[in-house]
């Protein structure tokens, strides 16, 4: 009974906090649009891990092909017919001390992939960082936060 | 050391050797009819359906007598999608499919650009170098992310199948 | 001076067509067709209100950036001829006072640049670099009786250079932008256990207004105080980046510090063409009698082809193989170690007037490349 008791004021202590943090995690959903403007990515949450995947292009054509664009630079040529609109750039990100962390970026331009860590500066600004090795090897890219224009 | 106890060596010495090589088998393994949806109303453009596979190696380990421990090396031999007989493919650009799971990093599984037209069923590209999925598969759950580019906009959901066909190394 | 800036005009000459051509209308990338729908992620804006965009520090191809540089450099053998010391005028014809065959000269180099602040909004980068030249002189003919041997020096010595340098990229907004670069070098015949004093730092600065009118094209003019011909000179600068619309073909030009010309054969291989002027003045500390400062102005041309190649996860090799043109080995005596302004036209006297002849050199180098 006492320890009932106990776990119930527990419960109802630690609750609220869990709530809280796991609607921190969740303030990275939705779509943002990259440093330059040229891509938009909208974050999902699959299980409990989030990821990242193009939803527009600003130059959504190959210059050459006039096609689609594809990842041809990817080091998997097998791979290379995946097109870029949907491709998940942003993979494996675990919320953890107020940031995303343990994911991975994808660089089109270049078919490679870098550690990143995603911190929120404000509701609407997301700085993310991808790194090589360690994260003072790397570069920061500010994504602000888009909506439906009114 | 004498001549007797000399040739007893060379002669036991490939043997405990041999042993001590654990010989490596390859066994196919299926993951058949897993469900994915994507939930309508969906836009033009990119679209995912997920599905979700427990357990996915229970009834392999419990099939072939061997613990998780013994599974060196999972590697994905096939992938095909198959869209619902009503609808097929007609609607889908392109498929790329992933698997996801909280222990383990994404995977590729494989794309396939363009879907042929009229078909219902696709197999898909995979990797040239396709990476062990075993960290994967031994989630207790994996969802698998079949990401969609649709042709236009709908509002009906759009259920898929998939089958995937494994290459599975153990000792 | 006049074959000298005459070389330079020909390089610029060279280039122009590459620059001027890529400036006319037609290369511009092909619109979005009309008839794409993007869907329902085309009317977003932004949920803050007063954010902006900036252009970035890089345009589509160009060869990857470097974050820690390891090399070897050497030049293959070549003749040396040092003058007596003494005050020349350029075109002088001074008394030889030792002669000699450099059998090779080069040794390691370091490099290191680290961005300390990177948002869109500002790139500020710190880094670090040494160059050691290690001279392997014989024959030494020593024609006159003066007791300063620079080739001796040279020989037991070696010059070494060691430098800060710091790379603020400012962008204006979407289409333009500003750069900025600054260093400080200790040049000269010091050891690490036999010191040069920092009063002889030299600096050099850029700075550079740009656009950057899509993603594959960047241009600046701007102005620099440089040592890359071997003295402090202040001359204009114009920055160039290119990349056509296949990717393939791209120019990476800071004219006239350097100028190539960029192959990509894949986006793992890279081959490059081109030009690059190095240059310091490096003090004879040996040879520099109480706070006179005998400082050599070397400054090296080299026409080179270079070979970029991803070797596995950031990791790049690097191999040029080219000539080594001399554009100056003369020496001046500075008072005090204070620097002074010759420029194209100053008629300061040459302590001395020095030459090598021309070889073929070949640097391979191991990089950690930026994302």
């Amino acid at each position: 009974m006492r320890f009932t008791i106990l776990l119930s004021l527990f419960l109802a202590f630690i609750a609220p906090f869990s709530a809280s943090a796991q609607d921190n995690a969740d303030k990275l959903l939705g779509i943002w649009e990259s440093g330059n403007g040229k891509a938009r990515v909208k974050v999902e949450k699959i299980s409990n891990k989030y990821y990242g995947k193009i939803v527009w292009l600003r130059e959504p054509n190959d210059p050459v092909t006039k096609q689609p664009k594809m990842d041809k630079n990817n080091p998997d040529e097998s791979l290379r017919a995946t097109p870029l609109k949907g491709y998940r750039m942003l993979k494996d990100f675990v919320y953890k001390n107020n940031e995303w962390t343990d994911g991975t970026i994808y660089d089109p331009e270049s078919g490679s992939t870098y550690n990143c860590v995603i911190k929120m500066k404000d509701e609407n600004t997301l700085e993310i960082r991808g790194y090589v090795g360690v994260k003072a090897l790397g570069r920061t890219d500010t994504w602000k936060r888009l909506e439906t224009k009114k | 050391m004498n001549t007797k106890a000399l040739l007893l060596f060379w002669l036991i010495s490939p043997l405990l050797l041999l042993s001590a090589c654990k010989k490596e088998i390859k066994t196919t393994f299926s993951l058949n009819n897993v469900a994915l949806v994507a939930e309508g109303p969906l836009t033009e453009g990119s679209n995912t359906a997920q599905g979700t596979v427990k357990e996915a190696l229970a009834a392999f380990l419990k099939e072939h007598n061997l613990t998780p421990e013994q599974i060196t090396n999972v590697k994905l031999t096939k992938a095909v999608v198959h869209a619902p007989d009503s609808v097929g493919f007609d609607l889908v650009k392109s498929i790329t499919l992933q698997l996801a799971s909280d222990g383990a990093e994404m995977v590729e599984a494989g794309v396939v650009n363009p879907v042929p037209a009229g078909a219902k069923m696709a197999t898909l590209q995979l990797p040239a170098e396709p990476k062990n999925m075993l960290y994967t598969l031994k989630q207790n759950t994996f969802t698998l992310v079949a990401d969609l580019d649709i042709k236009q906009d709908t509002s009906m959901n759009f259920p898929l199948t998939g089958n995937l066909e494994f290459e599975v190394t153990h000792h | 001076m006049g074959n000298k800036s005459s070389f330079l005009w020909a390089i610029f000459a060279l280039f122009c067509p590459f620059v001027l051509l890529s400036q006319t209308p037609q290369d511009t990338i092909a619109p979005a067709t009309e008839e794409e729908d993007y869907s329902q992620y085309d009317n977003l804006g932004f949920a803050d209100q007063g954010a902006k965009r900036y252009c970035s520090p890089k345009i589509f191809g160009l060869s990857p950036q470097r974050f820690v540089s390891v090399a070897w450099d050497m030049q293959l053998a070549h003749d040396a001829r040092f003058s007596t010391i003494g005050a020349y005028d350029e075109g002088d014809n001074p008394p030889v006072a030792e002669t000699g065959r450099v059998r090779s000269a080069g040794g390691l180099r370091l490099g290191a640049n680290i961005p300390v602040v990177s948002r869109n909004s500002i790139l500020w980068q710190m880094g670090a670099n040494f160059a050691n030249t290690a001279y392997d002189i014989r024959d030494i003919q020593r024609v006159t009786s003066d007791n300063n041997s620079v080739a001796t020096a040279l020989n037991e010595r070696g010059l070494r250079t060691a430098g800060l340098n710091t790379t603020v990229f400012k962008p204006l907004g979407e289409h333009q932008f500003l750069l900025f670069q600054g260093s400080a070098d200790l040049s000269g015949d010091y050891t690490f256990s036999d010191m040069q004093s920092l009063r002889y730092l030299r600096y050099s600065a850029a700075a550079i207004w740009g656009k950057r009118p899509h993603d594959r094209k960047q241009w600046g003019v701007g102005i620099a105080r440089t040592y890359r011909v071997g003295e402090m000179n202040y001359i204009p600068v114009i920055l160039f980046n290119w990349t056509s619309v296949n990717r393939k073909w791209g120019s990476e030009v800071l004219f006239p510090a350097r100028a190539h010309m960029r192959y990509t054969v894949n986006p793992r291989q890279l081959l490059l063409a081109g030009y690059e002027l190095e240059g310091q003045s490096y003090r004879l500390n040996t040879l520099s009698p109480n706070e006179r400062s005998l400082e050599i102005r070397r400054g090296e041309m080299r026409a080179r082809v270079e070979y970029q190649r991803h070797l596995f996860h950031f990791v790049w090799l690097s191999v040029q193989g080219g000539w080594r043109y001399n554009w100056s080995y003369n020496a001046d005596y500075l008072e005090d170690g204070r620097e002074f302004f010759r420029g194209f036209t100053g008629n300061q006297k040459y302590a001395m007037l020095n030459e090598l002849t021309n070889p073929l050199y070949f640097n391979v180098g191991i990089h950690l490349v930026s994302p």
